[in-house]
């Protein structure tokens, strides 16, 4: 009872040590707080200063802009502590009158890393003490002051605070990112050109770090051209009278809502990084226009045969496995048939494939020419699009089970011997086949898909329809290869059973869909497809008994009536908060940060990319990572595994991944602990993760 | 040309050092119209002020503006405060008030010029409350920036912070270069009319 109560009051006071006291100013509510419930000796202990700021109130970002004063912090830390440099969220534009301040609204979290010395007594406490000062601005500006303080228990081990440590990782995940992207920057015509090679998509705007160099209140012109991205900016008074050699700062991007920030340390260059006529454009060019993209050295045509024979594998990959099943039952439904017939109906699924993969390239490459952050597959990031297309999956379910039927059906429904999919039927098969394959890319799609992504139209149009060539070549095969199609087995009574069977192969398609709309917007809306799959089950039954009757206008009606019954609460789904990634193995979410962290220890990552979405990362996880023997290998070798979710949009990620030259997942990436980075093929095997986590060094 | 107008026109374009000032014409708190072309020979100083904002009270509650003021009055240098504040908004002063706070916090600025409309603030590409400008006898801008070295509101670390505008009038009398020409003003922004 005595250690019972001892261990709720440990709890208690755990509990209480990560926060410190909340401090109110004249405009906003201050305190410390840590992202772990303890300090490890030897490890550094990530606290932040959170600040909720009133309405419409801002304070400083480290470079306020026209006017302003940055956060200061001065630490009072037990001996041997040590703060490290402050992180800023990232800033945004204050207009003001003619002039710009960078800074902060909201609930600001202002990191710093704190060094726990080795020599840390566990058991102990240690008090850390900030006397913190910042300048609260909304148009009249005052200048406030607090003492934060926070306890925090030593120990060798620590867990992780709710709240807090959410907040900390969130706000240190949003912090700029060094890629190491090259830039100069030069001046003519009193305009300084700043040139990013290879930054990253996204709509940029570039905060210069010290003030005096840049005017913050200008427009930006940007420009993007041969990969590089130029921005045109307007000097600050201290430019004019000495230029500078270097100029930093930091490059954000911003996507869809989201905004990622890039470090930029610029040079000087001797040679204008900007041709005249460049500079004209981009003098003339609105704020945040230009579009152009550069593309990778790679050729052509070689990429293209990589694209076909992509397609081709597609076929085997168990995401297009139902697609098969369907296409299958539709071939044995045309054995026997004449070799016009059968010609046709591979025509209209190659047209199918064709089309849909045409419209979806054209959809991709105009958002992603919107500045949108989107891979391929990203017709599945969203619920409504998934829940939809588990809809349709199960209606062709319910058409394979015999509960309607579809198309040019001959007199005497039932029969069924004689039914055959027409042409319609074949190039929507196509269609579907596309749809759900296209998250399922291949080990021979990442390059050509990663290339379309940054080519121009043109040729990322050329690569895509190749793709859907090699998807669709085996059925052209059996229209060309006459000999194929007279090998296909005469029609009979089997192939009703087999159509049937293949329904099954449908349902357990709808399945896996519900499982992805589960993870995406949570239980509420697998209870809305439930019953949009009874609503269109009956909608299906209708339509099948005025298919029985002939034709019969009041029960057609109730069923189209009933489907879009089912339909409608599909489309108000949300995207839920991003679920943790279940699994047995002891994973890490994806964090950039601890990455480097790792990488300077020497400490040997793997990282996942996955959704919930792709079957082949499914695959993979079930099959190799997450079994007893790799589960072990990872544990032997210390490797740490961290997992990038790409379910829901997420822009980090994204850039991530693009970063490898890919375009989607899967990709496993295993850094060997010298920072070296090896991308590792996108279908795994246990021997694979072995001979890689064991042969490092 | 054209473009570079075009990607500029939001910022305001500075003075630099070495250059002509702005030339103004204002009226004064005392109901003068004054211009810069009436000092020539003499040395101008110009201060942006808002008596609302920290960073002007950091610098007037600790007598170190005033002591300025003083030491450009002996040395007959012409010191000119600035008010760009637009009406109702924070620091706006009309020709009563800023002479009743002047008198208050013992300013002995040479006059008060009211730039309501903020024509001379923009002229100046004024940003910040303080913000200082030096003019020579010739009419050629000197310095441009800051007060003094340590961007803060606390009135402490005036002593440990260098003058800009001190420092600046000391090599101008003693006939030479102005070292540090221009700096980052800070302080509160100017309250202009809503652009």
């Amino acid at each position: 009872m005595l250690r019972l109560l001892l261990a709720a009051f440990t709890l208690f006071a755990a509990a209480h040590a990560q926060t410190g006291e909340a401090v109110r100013t004249g405009h906003a509510t201050s305190r410390l707080i840590s992202e772990q419930s303890a300090a490890v000796p030897g490890e550094t202990l990530w606290v932040a200063l959170a600040q909720e700021l009133d309405e419409g109130w801002h304070v400083y970002w480290k470079n306020p802009g026209d006017s302003g004063l940055p956060l200061n912090l001065g630490w009072q830390l037990p001996e041997g502590f040590e703060a490290g440099e402050l992180g800023y969220p990232l800033p945004h534009r204050l207009p003001l009158g003619p002039l710009t301040n960078f800074g902060h609204e909201g609930s600001p979290t202002f990191l710093v890393p704190i060094k726990v010395p080795p020599g840390a007594q566990p058991g102990t406490m240690a008090r850390l003490d900030v006397f913190a000062e910042w300048l609260i601005c909304l148009d009249v500006c005052i200048p406030e002051s607090a003492d934060l303080s926070l306890s925090i228990p030593i120990a060798a081990s620590a867990s992780p605070v709710p709240g807090q440590t959410e907040r900390i990782r969130t706000a240190r995940s949003a912090q700029p990112r060094d890629l190491g992207l090259e830039a100069a920057f030069s001046e003519a015509e009193g305009t300084v050109v700043l040139r990013i090679e290879g930054a990253p998509e996204g709509d940029p705007f570039f905060y210069p770090a010290v003030g005096g160099l840049i005017e913050p209140s200008s427009t930006q012109a940007t420009l993007r051209e041969d990969g590089a991205l130029l921005i045109a900016l307007t000097p600050g008074i201290e430019y004019e009278f000495e230029p500078p050699q270097t100029l930093e700062g930091l490059l954000t991007l911003a996507m869809e809502g989201e905004e990622v920030g890039v470090e930029i340390a610029a040079v000087r260059s001797e040679e204008m990084v900007a041709a005249a006529p460049l500079l004209a454009r981009l003098n003339a060019a609105e704020a945040g226009g230009g579009g152009g993209s550069g593309a990778s050295s790679a050729s052509l045509p070689l990429l293209l045969l990589f694209a076909l024979l992509g397609g081709l594998i597609l076929n085997a990959m168990p995401c297009v496995f139902p697609i098969v099943f369907l296409k299958a039952s539709s071939i044995a439904s045309l054995a026997g048939a004449e070799r016009k017939t059968i010609r046709m109906d591979a025509y209209a699924y190659t047209a199918g494939v064709l089309v849909t993969f045409a419209i979806m390239a054209v959809v991709l490459l105009s958002l992603r020419a919107a500045g949108a952050q989107l891979g391929w597959g990203f017709q599945l990031q969203s619920p409504v699009a998934v829940s939809i297309l588990a809809l349709i999956v199960f209606l062709i379910g319910l058409n394979l089970a015999g509960m309607f039927e579809v198309g040019t059906s001959f007199q005497g429904a039932g029969s069924g011997l004689a039914q055959k999919k027409g042409p319609a039927g074949s190039f929507f098969t196509g269609l579907l086949a596309v749809l759900v394959a296209a998250p399922c890319i291949g080990p021979f799609l990442g390059a050509p898909v990663g290339y379309a992504l940054t080519a121009p139209p043109a040729a990322a149009m050329a690569v895509f329809l190749v793709l859907g060539l090699g998807l669709a070549l085996p059925y052209l095969l059996l229209a060309f290869v006459p000999s194929l199609a007279e090998k296909l087995p005469r029609p009979g009574a089997w192939m009703i059973r087999l159509k049937q069977l293949f329904a099954f192969a449908m349902f357990g398609t709808v399945v896996w869909l519900v499982w992805v709309v589960s993870l995406q917007a949570g239980p509420d809306a697998v209870l809305r497809l439930g019953i949009a799959f009874v609503v269109a089950g009956l909608a299906a039954w209708l339509f099948g008994l005025a298919q029985e009757k002939g034709t019969s206008l009041p029960l057609q009606a109730a069923a189209a009536l009933a489907l879009v019954v089912a339909i409608v609460p599909l489309t108000g789904l949300q995207t839920a908060a991003p679920v943790s990634y279940a699994g047995e193995t002891a994973k890490e979410p994806y964090d950039e940060t601890r990455l480097a962290a790792l990488m300077e220890e020497g400490q040997p990552v793997f990282i996942d990319f996955t959704a919930a979405w792709c079957v082949t990362c499914q695959y993979n996880k079930r099959v190799v990572l997450e079994t007893a023997e790799i589960r072990d290998l990872f544990a032997q070798t210390g490797t740490v595994f961290m997992v990038a979710d790409l379910t829901n949009p997420d822009p980090i990620i994204t850039a991530a991944i693009e970063r490898q030259g890919r375009s989607g997942v899967p990709l496993y990436l295993y850094y060997d602990g010298t920072g070296e980075a090896e991308v590792l093929p996108q279908i795994l095997t246990a021997k694979l993760m072995k001979e890689t986590l064991e042969n490092r060094g | 040309m054209i473009s570079t107008l075009a990607a500029s026109l939001l910022a305001l374009l500075a003075p630099m050092p070495g250059q002509a000032a702005p030339e103004f014409s204002e009226v004064s708190a005392g109901g003068e119209t004054i211009s810069l072309d009436q000092f020539e020979g003499k040395t101008v100083v110009l201060e942006w002020t808002n008596d609302g904002c920290p960073f002007v009270q950091k610098h007037y509650g600790a007598g170190n503006m005033q002591a300025l003021q003083k030491r450009a009055g002996a040395e007959d240098i012409v010191w000119v405060q600035v008010i760009s504040s637009a009406e109702g908004k924070q620091g706006y002063a009309d020709a009563a008030r800023a002479t009743e706070l002047n008198a208050e916090r013992g300013a002995e600025p040479a006059y008060v010029l009211l730039d309501a409309d903020g024509s001379m603030g923009r002229a100046y590409a004024a940003k910040t409350t303080p913000h200082m400008f030096i003019i020579d006898g010739e009419g050629t801008l000197r310095y441009n920036g800051a007060i003094d070295t340590i961007p803060s509101s606390n009135p402490a670390d005036i002593k440990r912070a260098d003058n800009y505008v001190s420092t600046a009038l000391s090599q101008m009398k003693n006939g030479g270069e102005v070292v540090t020409k221009v700096s980052k003003p800070y302080g509160c922004s100017v309250k202009y009319a809503d652009s």
